[in-house]
């Protein structure tokens, strides 16, 4: 009978949660000032398609483990679908850069329309975060343009705080070239 | 008294005299038999002539060591040759072949070679060179001359045969590149074939050298060529322009041959520019006969299919044509025509030729015809042209003589006659006045129905039609408004979309969880921490 109440009490061990690391949500917001009020009327440009590749299009943050290895992180995450945010992200920074307002989706077939796609997004093994993109800009009269990015910015500090804020600035500095070629 | 007899014993026993003569016959025996079975065997050889040869004297030598000595010379039965009998040692034995061959070495003084000098004071001898044979030859006719080339020795024996005067003598040179390899042993004229035939050996290693696509050409003396570039003096070598010679290599362009026997046959040609006119060895003779016009159809025009040439035209047969004797019929003449499968690339040899006359045979019974085309139009040279005319009624080859025919169809401007004769004789056809009449109809038709039509457009009812139309896409447009992305519809549907996506992104994080951890979904699943990025230092 002994024996027994040991291996029940040993089997139900096992099963004891042991402490988990809570999972940390992060935001994709822009630090540009958004002013409140009336926008202007009709928008000259809007955002047509962002696409992000498939490896960032998952909540976690990623990040380099090895040549060519990436690991995303379980217990660090985007708030949002970087699709979602992005596109919000980017016509606010374009926007400001410009000088006029991008809308976050398509209206009018008249406007000017730009088509983002991310292809690299993560930190690297050498202590950096890496953005690499392509846009291409439609103006109204029927000029297409294509253009290129692609920065690294050294994190300031250790962990994915340090990371989400360099992702967040190479994003800017996207913006701002996006928002000089239009 | 006692008698005395004699006692008599026959003589049974031999007298110790006899032990003597006894032994004297053994040995005596013995001595012949010995005698006997150490003799060499004795062959008899015919010769031309007795010049040089001693009974009793001169030796018979392989590789310079003597291996029998003449007996005797005597006449043959009709004195027109001698006989000598040679004793050979009796090691000697295996040299006799049918085949071995025997000649006598004097002093001699060739064209290119001075031989046999050490005869003039040792005096003549009889040289034998081994065969291959069967063994146990003993009657040989002697070679009036010796072999140019030394028994045994390695290389390859290739016969050449030309047309032309014989230019080539035996002991003259066979060059590859300017480099002696080999040398003519015998020049024959064969009366059967007309023809000159020409023995030549080329030394090992060089017999690799010679394969079937290779091409022997004369280069006895030199030639001199007069042309728009200048003068050109071409000579192979110092003693090729003294003694004369054959030179071989690869024709440009010519694919790569097989190896080729001992014995084989190669045609001389009479020089280099002869070969690049005419470098292929192996053709099919066809015949083509044409009911048109021959004007302008010269010997040696171009047969070509679909633009490549195949061969050229050797000669028209009017003689044959005559030899038929059917004056005034209006038959077909006969063309002559060599189509030589080397010039398509693929190998000048027997297999291409069979090939190429299977592929001849299939393709007439396919459409494949004759025609007379025009080259040039100017000069109105004609070629003869080969090409598939699937409408054709199907035909096989004919004979014509010993020739295989090729159909033909009338072609050039002559065919083009014939289509035209043809589609005006089917314009003459067309019932032309009914088909107007009818038209006229039509047209009649056509105007009362145009006047019927206008009636019903000027009616009030179907102008009332386009308005209504109008009213209907007004409409329509609203409904699509509705739908928009600034409508209420399109703005729910958007945020259902985006609830979809977050619900689905959650569901895949399960299923990798569940894929790496299978009993995730009763134990507590332990993630285990995120590796964290460092800053570079």
């Amino acid at each position: 009978m002994r024996t027994l109440i040991l291996a029940a009490a040993l089997l139900l061990a096992a099963c004891s949660s042991q402490p988990v690391e809570p999972t940390r949500y992060y935001l994709l917001r822009t630090p540009v000032a958004v002013t409140s009020g009336d926008q202007e009327s009709a928008a000259e440009y809007s955002l047509g398609s962002v696409e992000v590749a498939t490896y960032i299009d998952q909540p976690g943050l990623v990040q380099e483990t090895g040549s060519g290895e990436i690991h995303m992180a379980r217990h660090h995450q985007w708030a949002e679908p970087l699709r979602i945010s992005l596109r919000r992200f980017l016509a606010t920074g374009i926007g400001a850069e410009a000088g006029q307002t991008v809308a976050i989706m398509a209206t009018s077939p008249e406007a000017g329309r730009i088509d983002v796609s991310i292809d690299q997004l993560h930190g690297n093994r050498r202590g950096e975060a890496v953005l690499v993109a392509f846009w291409q800009v439609s103006s109204a009269n029927g000029n297409v343009t294509s253009h290129q990015f692609s920065e690294s910015r050294d994190l300031s500090r250790d962990g994915y705080t340090a990371l989400v804020e360099a992702e967040q600035a190479l994003l800017q500095q996207l913006a701002r070239r996006i928002g000089q070629s239009i | 008294m006692t008698e005395e007899k004699a006692v008599v014993s026959t003589g049974n026993r031999l007298s110790p005299v006899w032990i003597l003569p006894i032994v004297a016959l053994v040995l005596g025996m013995w001595a012949v038999v010995y005698s006997l079975t150490q003799q060499g065997p004795e062959i008899e050889i015919r010769f031309e002539t007795a010049a040089g040869l001693i009974e009793g004297k001169t030796k018979l030598k392989y590789l310079d060591v003597d291996v029998g000595e003449v007996e005797n010379i005597r006449f043959t039965e009709d004195r027109e040759a001698v006989i000598v009998a040679v004793k050979l040692d009796l090691d000697a034995e295996d040299l006799l072949r049918e085949d071995t061959r025997f000649w006598v070495v004097t002093a001699r003084l060739g064209a290119g070679t001075v031989s046999g000098l050490d005869t003039l004071l040792s005096g003549a001898y009889i040289e034998l060179a081994p065969g291959t044979g069967e063994l146990g030859a003993r009657e040989f006719v002697a070679l009036d001359t010796p072999p140019v080339t030394p028994p045994g020795a390695p290389g390859m024996h290739l016969e050449l045969f030309s047309g032309e005067s014989p230019s080539l003598d035996a002991g003259d040179a066979v060059l590859f590149h300017g480099y002696k390899v080999g040398r003519v042993e015998s020049v024959a004229f064969d009366a059967e074939r007309r023809e000159i035939r020409y023995r030549l050996f080329v030394d090992a290693p060089y017999h690799h050298l010679v394969d079937s696509s290779v091409r022997f050409w004369d280069v006895s003396g030199l030639s001199l060529t007069v042309d728009a570039d200048g003068l050109k003096v071409s000579v192979g070598s110092l003693e090729t322009l003294v003694l004369g010679g054959v030179a071989f290599g690869k024709p440009p362009g010519m694919a790569e041959g097989f190896p080729v026997e001992s014995g084989a046959e190669f045609k001389l040609y009479p020089s280099y520019t002869d070969i690049l006119a005419d470098p292929y060895r192996y053709g099919l003779h066809y015949v083509v006969q044409f009911t048109q016009s021959l004007r302008g159809l010269t010997v040696g025009a171009p047969v070509e299919y679909r633009g490549i040439n195949l061969g050229y035209v050797k000669r028209v047969m009017v003689q044959e044509l005559m030899s038929l004797g059917e004056y005034g019929s209006g038959e077909a003449i006969p063309v002559l025509i060599y189509i030589e499968p080397g010039r398509l690339h693929a190998g000048d040899n027997q297999a291409r030729l069979e090939e190429l006359r299977l592929s001849l045979e299939i393709g007439v019974s396919r459409g494949l015809r004759a025609t007379l085309s025009t080259g040039n139009i100017l000069t109105g040279s004609m070629y003869i042209e080969l090409d598939f005319y699937p409408d054709e009624p199907p035909a096989e080859p004919g004979v014509f003589q010993e020739y295989t025919t090729i159909p033909t169809i009338s072609g050039g401007l002559s065919r083009i006659e014939k289509q035209i004769t043809a589609l005006l004789d089917k314009v003459n056809q067309l019932p032309l006045e009914e088909t107007v009449t009818g038209a006229n109809q039509a047209i009649a038709e056509l105007t009362t129905s145009l006047a019927a039509l206008r009636k019903i457009l000027e009616h009030n009812k179907t102008q009332a039609l386009s308005s209504e139309l109008q009213s209907t896409l007004v409409e329509l447009r609203r409904v699509l408004a509705g739908v928009s992305p600034d409508s209420r519809v399109y703005q729910s549907l958007n945020a259902s979309l985006l609830e979809l996506n977050r619900t689905l992104q959650n569901l895949s994080e399960f299923s990798r969880t569940l894929s790496d951890r299978p009993n995730a979904v009763v134990m507590p699943v332990e993630i285990p921490p995120d590796p964290i990025p460092e800053a570079s230092p």
